[in-house]
């Protein structure tokens, strides 16, 4: 449970719609997205690059999260066979986000639970191929958007809330995803739990 | 035009090879990982395969359309080499999903057997599992493709800097398709032309 540091600006915090559980009695309050980069439509420099990200902040009950949404998108001239959409990314439980602090420091949070996501693709020519990419509509346009949750402990947050964030590692099994987040992005992380802490003070005061 | 001249030229053109394929090195990666802090180093690919004998193989339809290359890779203190190979089949039978996932797969620890040409051999074995990506292709063939790494020694390091490669054998499964022997094995006769591919990538390696 985080409780201490909440600010002025939470005034300039969004939340996405919360919800009530009432058979297990938890409620779930989660900040809106924030983009870390984005660059669909741009083909992956590399095995390890994300087009998209984003951050979320998130409380169930008295557990705290931090949430990232990644996104991938692939081009191919053929049709992608249904085993390469099935589980193209896959984190298994052990897995960790990597952090990367303004002063070199690394923060490691562990994956809340395993996750597996699917891709889908768009043929050429269809709207949503040529919104992304419009340099080459002959393409087939793989995307595969996944949503993963990490264990926000208390030290975790404090250091998170310390500093600026410069990188990111989704660890993924024998593979990682890396996120580079651009510069007006960089205390957005800070931002999203200040946010959760803030939200989580307002409910303490109205009860 | 004597003899001497000839030889002056034949020597000149040489010398120029070596002294441009020494200064020419190139680097899918080279770079200090933010995570680790370790030096990052991928060589580009070297083909083993000769494009000639490729073209001549497709013009008379022959089957065989193999392609392998190698690359020299390094994180931190570990060095490995990368084997890049594209192999086909025709079975003339449309592939179902499992047929295409099925098509080419290495298992984690699985051999690649290098024979030196000294007939010496030095067994390497698959980082981890990986499953090759596989397209029926506009002509009929089906192709696939797959990417492996396997980590070497230091002993291994000087072995294949020493001598060139004569033949590389790739322990795989094909699932319906004839792309391993009944051993289990793609094998590569390694051509004039690709037997010191290995020497240059590690070469190349040692030079970032």
């Amino acid at each position: 449970m985080i409780l201490t540091g909440t600010t002025a600006n939470a005034a300039k915090c969004k939340f996405q719609d919360g919800s009530y559980n009432a058979l297990t009695k938890v409620r779930t309050v989660q900040t809106k997205w924030e983009k870390l980069i984005s660059g669909l439509g741009k083909s992956p420099e590399g095995p390890h690059e994300v087009q998209a990200a984003a951050v979320s902040a998130k409380l169930e009950g008295s557990n705290s999260y931090l949430a990232i949404r990644i996104s991938l998108e692939d081009y191919s001239r053929r049709e992608p066979p249904p085993y390469q959409l099935e589980d193209a990314i896959a984190i298994p439980e052990s897995s960790q986000l990597l952090i990367l602090m303004d002063d070199g420091a690394i923060l490691r949070l562990p994956a809340k639970d395993e996750h597996s996501f699917d891709a889908t693709f768009v043929p050429p020519g269809t709207a949503s191929s040529t919104r992304f990419r419009k340099t080459d509509m002959n393409d087939y346009v793989k995307t595969t958007e996944a949503f993963i949750s990490y264990v926000l402990d208390e030290n975790t947050a404090a250091a998170l809330r310390a500093q600026d964030a410069t990188n990111m590692r989704v660890e993924a099994g024998d593979t990682y995803y890396d996120i580079d987040l651009q510069k007006k992005s960089r205390g957005d992380v800070a931002a999203a739990i200040e946010c959760l802490q803030s939200a989580h003070a307002e409910d303490g005061a109205t009860k | 035009m004597t003899k001497q001249l000839i030889f002056t030229i034949i020597t000149s053109f040489l010398m120029a090879g070596s002294a441009a394929n020494a200064a020419s090195c190139k680097y899918e990666v080279d770079e200090i990982d933010l995570f680790t802090k370790q030096h990052l180093v991928t060589t580009e690919w070297y083909s083993m395969t000769s494009s000639i004998s490729t073209l001549m193989k497709k013009r008379f339809e022959l089957d065989d359309q193999s392609k392998i290359h190698v690359a020299a890779a390094r994180d931190g203190d570990q060095t490995s080499v990368a084997i890049k190979i594209e192999v086909s089949d025709d079975t003339g039978i449309p592939p179902s999903n499992e047929d295409l996932r099925d098509a080419l797969y290495v298992a984690q620890g699985s051999p690649l057997t290098i024979t030196l040409a000294d007939d010496s051999i030095i067994e390497l074995h698959a980082s981890k599992s990986v499953r090759g990506t596989t397209h029926p292709s506009s002509s009929g063939f089906m192709k696939s493709n797959i990417v492996v790494l396997y980590p070497l020694e230091a002993s291994e390091v000087d072995a294949l800097l020493n001598q060139n490669v004569s033949n590389v054998s790739m322990a795989a499964t094909s699932g319906r398709y004839a792309y391993v022997d009944d051993k289990g094995r793609i094998n590569f006769e390694m051509n004039r032309k690709g037997r010191d591919r290995f020497i240059e990538a590690l070469t190349c390696l040692n030079k970032a």
